[in-house]
């Protein structure tokens, strides 16, 4: 299936929830399969719209959306679908089971699988997100964090290619955060999932291929993640702070020193 | 002192069913005046330790003491108003709790409420606006049309309108932009500088607050962890770390540079203009890098 | 919610009544339904309580969580009692106050009618506290699939049942934070004089409904992208396997039932 080059082709998409207040004006983007895409912005740019679009939760009013070869439309929405897991930044809100394992087969049992399968699933996924001990669990038992893996693990149990994560660390403790930072990175390494993630974490736009910056709903720039937070006009445009590493190398080339030295440190420039 | 807490443990009724963020023997003192930081993962009863602080919760053992109010497990509960009063508290997500088709009637609730009259509270609206940088404009405006930056903002309006001497918020910052997570660090920080008040902020981003705050707490398990100087938490980072605290990379990346460079004595340089300027200064004083490395290499050997 | 709310939870202790068909518990509570609401003397509710807590104990659930869940309905007893003691002139006088006189058959029925609702919602806590809720909605739908036959869909109606349960203590939760951030402000339901109390509940009323619109609109934007669509096949997670255990289990409530009522009728 993941034969397709591109998971997204994106062709002049508009959309508006009312006629004189457009959200996303002429958008044209195309993702390559297999990469990790941060979608950044200030608020009401446009960035939650255009994770509704890509999900197939809202349909274009004009342009054309292409998922992995195959146009986006009210028809194919129901086949498409089940191509692209999205998890969103509340993490009580996304819980629909009243267990963990509940919740994870939630997905599946839409997919009418046999039990079997299921129960396979399950096990698989939840042990993959390190939460097989959770699974007879109720969401009230859980951190957010752990409701988090859990919405992760009832996305990925649906083998999905794509992912789309709408500000789904926003809620999250820095611990939390930082496991979910990885988690994403083990995703992108296993080069089967597609990864698009809205979001604010100067981390998270570091660690990801590329980052598209959009404004007042078109896209204002579409770089890799250094060269964003070397734009500093830029990051004022979408109210980021470049991460502190980031930050520190500007302030010792200032000073004429080199950052990339400093933070190796010793034992590694010695050898 | 403004705040004292005596071996307070809280404990909800049925922590042997399910989890809870309760307090276990919580020692604390914090002064008044001062700008302390709140640090801990989820559960860890930072949210529940906030709640004393203005008698929402009594303690189920031991005494806390805030301002000149006694709050004891064993003593009768004193009348709160007053308390509630000079100790504001800030709610997570404190937009979810806004409810007046007004900006100015929901900041007016308050006042209103401690039996101000509806002129002095309307004054007082105008004045914790202003305080938050947000423009007199907005008071006739509806909460609700508003951006959620602003939301968040005109909430805190809210409690401040009753000008509390302590002023305590559970991760006022919590899912806003980094940009406006700065702009109210920055503005509570004011707060605290110009208004002589007493500023207690729960968070999560510690590097948030590192440029403003005075000492930080920091809570695992119900139990306060660490209490003391940002200087002597950086110090202590290893163990906090080992305790399982995820600390911001200003901090580990200083520590680190410190071994490295010889200054773990020194006060921490925790921006990068501050840290950029001490190792300017250190490296310079030592010739360039790779002749300071080549002595220090060579004096080991020798 | 920590402790006061048990509505739609829970609680593991893995006894043989968690391990019945919840197809089976549901059919034994309309059971005991009828027999409640037919005890009408002394001997029945008699009966019915050493029945119930035989149950009770069975489950090794603490018989304190059935008091707690019978609380929240402590004024309708009340309720319940005053009525049947203003009501029925039946039996001895016992106390005249002007015009009125308390009857002896009105305390007594007044006491039997609060007793019996006491029993009806601790017991039925039976099966909120041995059933999980996904068990329990797939119980409620094999109990009500006979009825698709006149056009009730039992996949709707406990999707929606189950929804329900989940987010009522995730809102309930959310009310006592907007309640407590509302006391920070000087509205402390406990100190406000009664006049006051009305301002108080639109004070809350507002944002909880905000919040659960929002919740509602967040979840099923989760649900829609997890593929849900309303009306379309789907499979079930859980297995349900009746046992002949669950046959007795019923069996017990109907001789309960029917005990009861000719005690009450036939004889």
């Amino acid at each position: 299936m993941a034969a397709a080059p591109f998971a997204y082709e994106l062709n002049g998409v508009s959309f508006a929830y009312a006629p004189d207040a457009p959200v996303l004006n002429e958008v044209t983007l195309r993702i390559a399969s297999g990469s990790w895409v941060s979608i950044v912005g200030p608020n009401g740019c446009g960035k939650s719209t255009l994770a509704k679009l890509l999900g197939g939760l809202l349909a274009a009013n004009s342009g054309t959306i292409v998922v992995e070869g195959r146009e986006l439309t009210q028809n194919s929405v129901w086949e498409i679908r089940p191509r692209i897991g999205m998890v969103f930044q509340n993490p009580d809100n996304q819980f629909i089971g009243s267990t963990v394992e509940e919740d994870i087969a939630f997905g599946l049992e839409g997919r009418c699988l046999a039990r079997e399968e299921m129960r396979d699933r399950v096990q698989r996924y939840a042990e993959k997100l390190e939460i097989s001990q959770l699974l007879t669990k109720h969401p009230a038992e859980l951190s957010g964090g752990q409701k988090q893996r859990v919405a992760i693990a009832s996305i990925l149990a649906m083998e999905p290619g794509i992912i789309i994560f709408d500000e789904a660390s926003s809620m999250l403790d820095e611990k939390a955060r930082g496991e979910l930072l990885q988690i994403w990175r083990d995703m992108r390494g296993s080069g089967e999932y597609t990864l698009i993630s809205i979001t604010h974490d100067a981390e998270e736009i570091m660690a990801s291929d590329r980052a598209i910056v959009l404004r007042g709903g078109a896209i204002a720039a579409d770089a890799a993640p250094v060269e964003l937070f070397e734009d500093e006009e830029l990051l004022q445009a979408c109210r980021l702070i470049a991460p502190y590493r980031v930050r520190l190398a500007q302030e010792l080339r200032k000073r004429g020193m080199d950052g990339e030295e400093i933070f190796q440190g010793r034992q590694t420039r010695r050898r | 002192m403004a705040i004292t807490f005596e071996e307070v443990s809280y404990a909800y009724d049925d922590r042997s069913l399910w989890r809870s963020g309760a307090l276990e023997g919580v020692n604390l003192d914090i002064q008044p005046g001062t700008f302390m930081g709140i640090a801990g993962t989820t559960g860890s009863g930072k949210s529940t330790l906030l709640q004393h602080f203005n008698g929402i919760l009594k303690p189920t053992a031991g005494r806390v003491r805030v301002l000149d109010v006694l709050i004891g497990a064993e003593e009768k509960v004193p009348k709160m108003r007053e308390l509630r009063r000079r100790v504001g508290l800030v709610f997570q997500f404190p937009e979810q709790q806004l409810f007046e088709d007004t900006v100015e009637k929901d900041i007016c609730f308050g006042p209103l409420n401690f039996g101000m009259s509806l002129a002095e509270a309307k004054d007082r609206a105008k004045w914790a606006l202003a305080l938050l940088g947000l423009d007199e404009s907005l008071l006739q405006r509806n909460p609700f049309h508003l951006s959620g930056g602003q939301m968040r903002k005109v909430a805190i309006a809210s409690v401040l309108a009753m000008d509390p001497e302590v002023i305590a918020l559970d991760e006022p910052t919590a899912t806003l932009d980094p940009q406006s997570r700065a702009e109210l660090a920055a503005l509570l920080s004011k707060l605290h500088r110009e208004q002589g008040k007493t500023v207690i902020v729960v968070t999560h981003r510690m590097e948030e607050l590192l440029p403003y705050v005075d000492g930080w707490i920091v809570m695992k398990g119900g139990r306060t962890l660490f209490q003391g100087t940002t200087e002597a938490m950086v110090r202590e980072a290893a163990v906090l770390e080992q305790e399982g605290l995820a600390l911001p990379e200003c901090i580990t990346l200083w520590n680190r540079l410190a071994a490295e460079y010889g200054l773990e004595a020194e006060k921490p340089c925790l921006t990068p203009e501050s840290l950029a300027e001490r190792l300017a200064e250190v490296l310079s004083a030592g010739g360039s890098l790779r002749d300071r490395e080549e002595r220090l290499a060579c004096g080991e050997s020798c | 919610m920590r402790g006061k709310l048990l509505i739609g939870r829970s609680i593991d202790t893995g006894s043989w009544i968690h391990g019945l068909d919840p197809r089976a518990k549901l059919t034994a509570m309309v059971l005991y339904l009828i027999a409640i609401i037919a005890v009408g003397s002394w001997p029945a509710l008699g009966a019915a309580a050493v029945f119930s807590l035989a149950y009770m104990t069975a489950t090794k659930i603490p018989l304190k969580y059935y008091v707690k869940a019978a609380k929240p309905l402590w004024m309708l007893m009340v309720f319940i009692f005053a009525v049947q003691c203003f009501t029925v002139t039946e039996g001895s006088a016992l106390w005249q106050i002007g015009s009125w006189t308390l009857y002896s058959g009105g305390v007594s029925l007044g006491l039997i009618s609060a007793s019996r609702m006491a029993l009806l919602v601790s017991f039925t806590a039976i099966l909120t506290f041995t059933t999980t809720p996904g068990l329990l909605n797939q119980g409620m739908a094999g109990v009500l699939r006979p009825f698709e036959a006149i056009g009730l869909s039992a996949q709707r109606l406990t999707l929606m049942m189950s929804i329900a349960l989940r987010f009522i203590p995730t809102i309930l939760d959310e009310a006592q934070k907007i309640v407590k951030a509302q006391a920070a402000r000087g509205a402390d339901l406990r100190e406000l004089p009664w006049k006051e109390k009305g301002k108080m509940l639109v004070s809350l009323l507002v944002p909880v409904t905000v919040g659960a619109f929002r919740r509602a609109e967040e979840l099923v934007l989760s649900m829609e992208s997890r593929g849900y669509r309303i009306g379309a096949p789907r499979s079930e997670y859980h297995m349900l396997v009746w046992k002949r255990r669950d046959t007795w289990f019923i069996l017990s409530f109907a001789i309960l039932a029917a005990a009861v009522l000719t005690y009450r009728f036939a004889l």
